[in-house]
């Protein structure tokens, strides 16, 4: 067996278990071992399962299974409850919650032959953070420790990014996937909604919430989205969809792919720094010459589709927290208050205005797809800003790029477009059509295979 | 019916914030209620941009979608005996 480097995706890392060079066991330890020595300046971890995880993974030795997840170590953000493990949400409030159940995502991953290394930090309730107020600090870059890993999904992108887990789940209601994707370099997929159920995820706001993977690659998300995908009744949303094979279509070439690029977005909306600008020019011309046609697209303004996603999220949000805020509020931390509270005087007209719009737009943007297979733009106008910088009123006075896709209903993934002078990762965002998560997939997947950004990992 | 343009929405001065802040059962400290005017102030500055200007008959788009009905059982047709085939009648 050869000794398993930090660095594998899931893909070689499957092969060479199927090959029988390297041993679930061995790469689980090596893994936990890299847990051990990094994670004091990453944060990246609330719980580490090291016993579970490698009961697990001589499990995975043993089995027969030919999966491509066997033996796979992943984490998974806080909020997925699991059976018998701590599920915190970062938060004071569930600081002893032992779930009896696993998420359903979880329990598929499991079923498929992850190895569960632990739980993952994030912002407080997938809202909340970064806060300094909590039991749990909030996670590093870990290409930069000083700075932030985007969120909420934070833990998820910093444990990928610096090769603690090979694969994880976040969830996304306005960004909290594809914002870590960006600031932590690797590729994060918010499916289209009711692909992947969200069963044991504790919400923000069920009616934008969506689970999905992170990983080092596109392709290693299409791997987990083929174990994840499919419907469950037990999430009102879950929709029964045709099973596709994601990680095999994602090989099928994108020559002729019409990408409509919403470069008003980055350039008027949210203007972006010069150098996202020149990574943006860039990633066109990378596709240019893999051979999609490229034109400009226009959706109604960012602030539009923010201003629907934030009333929408501080209303179900503060629904969903009435009765702790109203007997525990000392214990949330102050960016939670900050985020949330203002949901207790939004009056139901307003809300209801939110979702009425939100319905034009959704309309708005499926029609744009009759011209394009994909849209294109930038998750983050800017790089990872440093963490301590951060506002608590972020998405109130700067909008997310991210929230269009969740308004809109749409899946959407992020990749690495390349890096700034400083070494930073800067992000890429392509959105589908609905039920085309194979299509983003697939750009992805192509892109990063010619764009050359995945040989480039944090120095740690 | 004509359509409703996106207006501001009604400010909320600090009586007015304190009684609805008790009404939704909530006791703020000083500082915790300043952060919620200030994040109030924002929110309230994104619901003023949100257009209300779709027509009223639109609002039937908001409803909840439910599954379609499962389909009536159907009676189990009785087995049928296979008539007799007749045999051909023989003279001799």
């Amino acid at each position: 067996m050869t000794a398993p480097a930090p660095f594998l995706t899931i893909a070689e890392a499957s092969r060479l278990i199927a090959a029988k060079k390297l041993s679930p066991l061995e790469l689980t330890r090596a893994l936990l071992e890299r847990i051990s020595t990094l994670d004091p300046q990453l944060n990246a971890f609330i719980t580490v399962t090291e016993r579970p995880a490698l009961a697990a993974a001589r499990r995975a030795q043993a089995s027969t299974d030919k999966g491509p997840l066997r033996g796979i170590p992943v984490g998974y953000k806080d909020i997925y409850q699991t059976a018998g493990v701590l599920t915190t949400a970062h938060s004071r409030l569930l600081a002893d919650n032992v779930p009896t159940e696993d998420a359903e995502a979880v329990r598929r991953l499991g079923a498929a032959g992850a190895v569960m290394l632990g739980k993952l930090a994030t912002h407080e309730f997938a809202i909340g953070g970064p806060a300094f107020d909590l039991p749990w600090p909030p996670a590093r870059n870990p290409w930069d420790t000083r700075r932030f890993t985007g969120g909420s999904s934070s833990g998820s992108g910093a444990a990928v990014a610096a090769g603690l887990v090979l694969g994880a789940l976040g969830s996304d209601t306005g960004g909290s996937i594809r914002l870590p994707a960006a600031y932590c370099g690797i590729a994060g997929l918010k499916p289209t909604p009711g692909l992947v159920s969200r069963r044991g995820v504790i919400p923000l706001a069920p009616s934008l919430d969506t689970a999905g993977p992170m990983a080092w690659t596109a392709q290693d998300c299409a791997i987990l989205l083929d174990a994840l995908a499919g419907h469950d009744p037990a999430d009102p949303a879950s929709v029964p969809s045709p099973r596709t094979g994601y990680a095999r279509a994602i090989a099928a070439p994108v020559k002729g792919l019409r990408v409509g690029l919403l470069r008003r977005f980055y350039e008027h909306d949210v203007p972006a720094t010069p150098e996202v600008l020149r990574m943006m020019n860039h990633s066109v011309s990378v596709l240019h010459d893999l051979g999609c046609r490229i034109e400009e697209a226009n959706l109604p303004p960012v602030q539009e589709f923010n201003a629907v996603g934030r009333v929408i999220i501080s209303a179900e949000a503060f629904a969903l927290h009435e009765p702790m805020l109203t007997t525990r509020l000392a214990d949330y931390s102050r960016v939670f208050r900050m985020r949330v509270l203002g949901g207790a005087l939004i009056r139901a007209a307003d809300y209801i205005a939110a979702q009425r719009r939100r319905t034009d737009l959704i309309a708005t943007a499926a029609k744009l797809f009759e011209r394009f297979d994909v849209l294109l733009s930038v998750p983050a106008a800017d790089a990872a800003p440093v963490v301590s910088e951060q506002r608590p009123d972020d998405g109130f006075a700067r909008p997310f790029l991210t929230t269009v896709a969740n308004v809109a209903a749409l899946p959407s993934l992020v990749v690495c477009g390349g890096f700034t002078a400083a070494g930073l990762p800067l992000g890429i965002e392509i959105i589908g059509p609905a039920w085309g998560d194979q299509t983003v997939l697939r750009v992805g997947h192509h892109f990063e295979m010619a764009a050359g950004t995945r040989d480039r990992r944090p120095e740690l | 019916m004509a359509a409703m343009p996106a207006k501001p929405v009604p400010s909320v001065g600090p009586a007015e914030m304190q009684a609805m802040v008790a009404r939704a059962g909530l006791t703020l400290n000083p500082g915790q209620m300043a952060d919620l005017v200030l994040a109030w102030r924002q929110l309230a500055g994104l619901i003023a941009t949100i257009p209300r200007d779709r027509p009223l008959a639109d609002d039937q788009a908001y409803v909840f979608r439910l599954p379609p009905p499962a389909p009536e059982p159907q009676p189990t047709p009785r087995p049928t005996r296979k008539p007799a085939r007749k045999r051909a009648r023989t003279t001799r």
